[in-house]
């Protein structure tokens, strides 16, 4: 039986002829992928060390050169090539614009599916270990997790204990009337938690959970704690800094620029994605999958999440290049890479104390930077349309 | 108290502007009548230097205060080019004294490992230092290198202290003395009890101040150069100039070079590097055990430099008092407690026909540069030119 | 509907108690406390002194004590004095600045998304024309060019060159806010078209700065969220019914793609109160956002602390209202 049938074809085949007739898509991929080969052989393309000086007796004459066939964008305020130092710079501005976006916007949609998908619907976090179940049936990572806040419940309890009776002991000893009150309440408290822990259920809304959540961290003041964590982490007595230095090297500057930078990123992308969970589980195919019996995880993650996919690209494009500016200003603040360390953050931030002197030296990393988010917005464009069954290409 | 002032108050625009305007109870009054001279000063808010700059470009500002451009800025081309006929730019040498201090307390590792403690590791790094080629290549040589704590135009300033020109092979020689050798990572490394340490200093300075970050580049540069590795450690000045940090030189919190500023006074008393003030007897290094005061802040001790600083404060003879303080920067300079860099010049504009706006190294300190503000005028309107600008700064051209 | 904003408003309790307690241990905990500056410059102060000094402060306290002293004067309306300028921090900071804030962001906010909305549309509908490839790129310009450049590029532009190149072309100012007060307008010294007129001529440079960047980045949501959702398939059913294609455009189309700028603008609009401390910078321009960056350096923790409690609780208002919004922008979302 021979019958012409098409060529199988699987999804990324599939995915990627569509994506291949996306122009700028390509055009875009192919400016990333020489991105990333450039922050990768940055030693071989760069034409000079970017943070060698010039040596001599006028070393003055070098210094903010316009651009020239030796040194084709100029040299900076130190006579350094400004090319090699884009070229250089493109390694951590590439690294952390990349590591921001993508972590931020993956916690982020995490975080506001959740959200959206059970708002109003409570969860059961916590079920006593004498109470019937009476559904039948339930995974065993629920089991596991069960068991596990059971430790955590009266892990609590008992901390709660010792601390009231760290508080109350001088008292208690002195025979203060009210050390004895206050230990007492406590005390009584923690007994009747501990007898409604046996048999009690606590739910809670997931999305009052982490809307909170983000409404709570929306309100710290970034530079109060950013200038807090910077001298934490470089007091000797806490032993925050040395950790990171001694875990990831060198690298922990970059590190922990990271983490700060995905610590307040993946807030505004929860909410937009949430804002539109809200309203995409009310559509008809939401409930027909439910109906089905697709399970909770299979309709957020392959039905709704798909649907939020066009803000998201928007999101994720916006942030790198969000990043690569604010590591500038993080580094200012003492956290992370010290000069004379080349990254387009930091050379866009000194070029504006000579926007007079030398204007040029503001042009390269500003051009850098608007070409990677450019680059990543079309590619961003191009994944959704060559994902989306609906989009005529 | 009881001030009269030329000028008072008429009107304040939080956040962007105070009026004042001439006072008619004044005591003294200009040559030729007040009339004929400035009636009303405004003072604008200004905290962008580059917005500053192109207000004053842009003819907006009469003359700017004595801390306000940049050097850089100062010198930019769109202002120069448009100088001739319009405004004066001076450079009015200042009693601000950038300078790196040096962690010398022996309790911490590092200090002991790298020698800090002893002269001939700070004579060497200041060896090290191209400061010339520093000064020429950033400030045209308008900001001349600084050779102690006591600025040129101070009349205590003593001009024959032991200098230390940029000699990589005088540099070199010292270090050898302290026993470093060239490692195979090309960083100088030696024994200290047994263990094998390289000479990897930590550098401070507070970020986000472009200049002092350009200044700490070029030497890092510079210390590579001779074996030495530079840890650069900058935070904002929030963070260093916190009492958590600056006087916790004692505790290691910084443990090699800090990079910073003082502003000196006319009235100098050696406060800055005396252990102990013999007058008052208070110890002027900040420890744990005096609640961490003084500005002694590297923790530095010569007895002989506190006995002459102490009694020159209290000698009438000027001098005697100088001879007192030309000792002590004799010691100061053999012993380097810090690595003088430079004293700053401050660039200040002010436009053409308006006469006796005049700075100086000690006069005004904060803001208005000078202290006779009753003869500010244009000459336009008759006013008496009394004072020359150039004879107390120096000018682009 | 009710319920639930009621609800959310209780929730708004416990919040912004949190927020309190973190806002007002992060600057307790700052590196260097006001006291650190008299004790270097005057290394002769005594250790009695200097307690003298902390009690006078109220520093000798616990941190949790100090908060609760704070907490219940805040709630009384007393926010404390600021130590820069001997005023009340409230006077500071809701008279004097907000206020003004409110002017420039607020403009530059409502530009924005004046612009950015039927520009998003537009460029969503003409999907990879030559004026959506222009329309990108410029929002991608205006995305990369950090405010400091963008607003001194302004400031030079049309404070110097152009009034210097093109004869008869106005002179703008370089920045500040006019020197009329609005007492000049009550004592009828200012006509009010005069002292709006001035206000106006200062106020275009900034508000065009400020509002570049989140006009550009909301024409980006604005155009990808409009092109999702035409290519839903009620979009097709409501074309199919013959439907005019500004009905289907405006009427369907448009409501279910503003959900995304809703959740935007909600986040934004604390933004806005808080101001631009470059932008303000710049333009030398007497704004929150220059109010709380001073208090943080200059230690001056009761105005800090007033701007900064103020902003949390417009965050968390917000966000309400965002949420609020949502419900009547797509009547799919119920709330119970």
């Amino acid at each position: 039986m021979a019958t012409a049938s098409p060529k199988p074809r699987t999804f990324f085949s599939l995915f990627w002829r569509r994506l291949r007739r996306h122009k700028m898509a390509m055009a875009s991929l192919v400016v990333i992928v020489l991105l990333v080969l450039m922050a990768l052989f940055a030693p071989w393309i760069a034409p000079y060390d970017p943070t060698a000086q010039p040596t001599g007796e006028d070393v003055g004459a070098y210094y903010f050169l316009p651009p020239s066939p030796e040194h084709p964008l100029g040299t900076d305020d130190l006579g350094r090539d400004v090319l090699s130092r884009i070229i250089y710079g493109s390694r951590i501005s590439l690294l952390v614009g990349f590591a921001v976006a993508f972590s931020s916007v993956i916690l982020g949609t995490i975080m506001g599916t959740l959200a959206g998908y059970f708002s109003g619907r409570p969860l059961r976090f916590y079920l006593g270990p004498l109470r019937r179940e009476r559904e039948g049936f339930y995974p065993w990572s629920f089991a596991l997790w069960r068991v596990f806040s059971w430790f955590l419940y009266y892990g609590v309890l008992y901390l709660a204990l010792s601390i009231a009776w760290a508080l109350a002991k001088d008292g208690i000893q002195a025979g203060s009337p009210g050390s004895y009150l206050g230990f007492g309440l406590t005390l009584a408290l923690v007994l009747w938690a501990a007898w409604f822990g046996l048999k009690g259920e606590i739910r809670l809304d997931l999305d009052v959970a982490i809307s909170r959540l983000i409404d709570f961290m929306l309100t710290i003041p970034t530079l109060p704690l950013l200038l807090v964590l910077s001298a934490l982490l470089r007091d000797p007595e806490v032993a925050v800094g040395r950790w990171a230095q001694g875990v990831f090297g060198d690298a922990a500057s970059v590190f922990i620029i990271i983490t700060i930078l995905v610590f307040f990123g993946w807030l505004g992308t929860a909410r937009l994605v949430r804002g539109s969970i809200l309203s995409l589980r009310e559509m008809d195919y939401a409930t027909a999958a439910q109906a089905l019996g697709a399970t909770d995880a299979r309709i957020m993650f392959r039905h709704l999440v798909p649907n939020t996919m066009a803000p998201l690209i928007v999101q994720a494009t916006l942030q790198i290049g969000g990043a690569i500016l604010t590591e500038a200003a993080l580094s200012f603040l003492g956290f992370g890479i010290q000069p004379p360390v080349a990254t387009w953050g930091n050379m866009l931030t000194n070029a504006q104390e000579y926007i007079f002197t030398a204007p040029w030296l503001a042009l390269p990393p500003g051009f850098m930077i608007f070409i990677t988010v450019l680059a990543f917005n079309y590619l961003g464009d191009g994944l959704r349309d060559a994902l989306d069954p609906r989009s005529r290409l | 108290m009881v001030y009269s002032g030329a000028f008072k108050l008429r009107r304040w625009v939080p956040g962007n502007s105070i009026e004042m305007e001439r006072n008619p109870n004044f005591p003294i009054k200009p040559e030729g009548g007040e009339s004929k001279y400035v009636q009303k000063v405004v003072y604008r808010f200004i905290q962008n230097t580059n917005s500053l700059l192109v207000a004053v470009i842009g003819g907006s500002i009469d003359a700017t205060s004595s801390v306000s451009l940049t050097f850089d800025q100062g010198r930019s081309p769109q202002l120069v080019r448009r100088a001739p006929g319009r405004f004066d730019i001076w450079f009015v040498p200042g009693a601000i004294w950038e300078h790196i201090d040096i962690n010398k307390f022996e309790n911490c590792q590092a200090v002991r490992d790298l020698g800090l403690n002893d002269k001939r590791t700070r004579q060497a790094l200041l060896h090290a230092m191209n400061r010339e080629g520093l000064v020429k290549a950033f400030f045209d040589g308008l900001q001349p290198v600084a050779h102690t704590w006591i600025a040129p135009v101070n009349p205590l300033f003593n001009p024959n202290v032991r200098k230390y020109e940029f000699n990589l092979k005088k540099a070199e020689a010292l270090l050898a003395e302290m026993g470093w050798r060239k490692g195979p990572d090309g960083i100088l490394q030696r024994t200290v009890g047994g263990r094998t340490v390289r000479f990897e200093i930590e550098y401070v300075t507070t970020a986000g101040n472009a200049l002092r970050e350009r200044t700490q580049q070029f030497f890092a540069e510079d210390l590579k150069k001779i074996g030495i590795a530079v840890k650069i450690n900058n935070a904002p000045s929030a963070v260093v100039f916190a009492d958590d940090y600056i006087q916790r030189a004692s505790e290691c919190k910084w443990t090699g070079m800090f990079m910073f500023a003082w502003v000196s006074n006319l009235q100098e008393d050696g406060s800055l590097f005396q252990y102990k003030n013999l007058n008052t007897g208070a110890i002027m290094v900040p420890t744990k055990e005096n609640n961490y005061q003084g500005q002694n802040i590297g923790g530095w001790r010569n007895d002989e430099f506190d006995r002459l600083t102490s009694q020159a404060v209290l000698e009438f003879d000027e001098n005697r008092r100088k001879q007192l303080f030309a000792r002590a920067q004799e010691i100061w300079a053999e012993e380097l407690p810090a690595l003088p860099l430079y004293f700053r010049a401050n660039p200040y504009v002010v436009r053409k026909g308006l006469v006796n706006y005049v700075a100086s190294a000690y006069a005004g300190g904060y803001g208005y540069p000078g202290w006779n503000a009753w003869e500010i005028g244009w000459e336009s309107r008759g006013a008496v030119k009394k004072w020359d600008q150039a004879k107390y700064a120096l000018s682009t051209r | 509907m009710f319920a639930y904003t009621v609800r959310r408003l209780l929730q708004m309790i416990p919040l912004l108690f949190a927020a309190s307690v973190v806002i007002y241990a992060l600057l307790a905990l700052q590196p260097g406390d006001p006291l650190d500056e008299l004790r270097r410059q005057n290394p002769r102060i005594t250790a009695e002194q200097f307690e003298a000094l902390k009690r006078a402060y109220g520093l000798d306290q616990p941190l949790h004590i100090r908060y609760f002293k704070w907490l219940s004067r805040a709630v009384q309306g007393d926010l404390g004095y600021s130590r820069t300028y001997g005023i009340p921090a409230a006077e500071y900071i809701f008279v004097q600045r907000l206020p003004k804030t409110l002017l420039l962001s607020g403009l530059a906010l409502t530009l924005a998304l004046v612009v950015a909305i039927p520009v998003g549309v537009f460029s969503a509908v003409r999907q990879y024309s030559l004026a959506d490839y222009a329309i990108t790129f410029l929002s991608f310009v205006g995305f990369s060019m950090p405010v400091f450049f963008l607003g001194i590029l302004l400031l030079y532009l049309f404070a110097i060159w152009l009034p210097d190149h093109i004869p008869g072309f106005p002179r703008f100012p370089t920045g500040g806010v006019p020197g009329v007060l609005w007492e000049d307008v009550r004592s009828g010294a200012v006509s009010l078209w005069a002292f709006l007129g001035q206000w106006a001529w200062h106020l275009i440079l900034p508000v065009l700065a400020l509002s570049s960047l989140q006009m550009a980045e909301w024409t980006r949501f604005m155009r990808a969220s409009l092109l999702e959702v035409l290519s839903q398939d009620y979009i097709r059913t409501a074309r199919a019914k013959g439907l005019a294609e500004r009905v289907v455009l405006y009427k369907h189309a448009l409501r279910n793609a503003l959900i995304p700028i809703v959740t935007l603008v909600g986040l934004a609009i604390p933004g806005v109160l808080g101001g631009a401390t470059i932008t303000e910078t710049i333009f030398s321009y007497p704004g929150m956002g220059r109010a709380i960056f001073d208090a943080l350096v200059e230690k001056d923790y009761n105005v800090a602390m007033a701007a900064l409690a103020f902003l949390a609780l417009m965050t968390a208002l917000f966000n309400l209202l965002a949420d609020l919004a949502y419900a009547v922008v797509d009547p799919r979302i119920r709330y119970s």
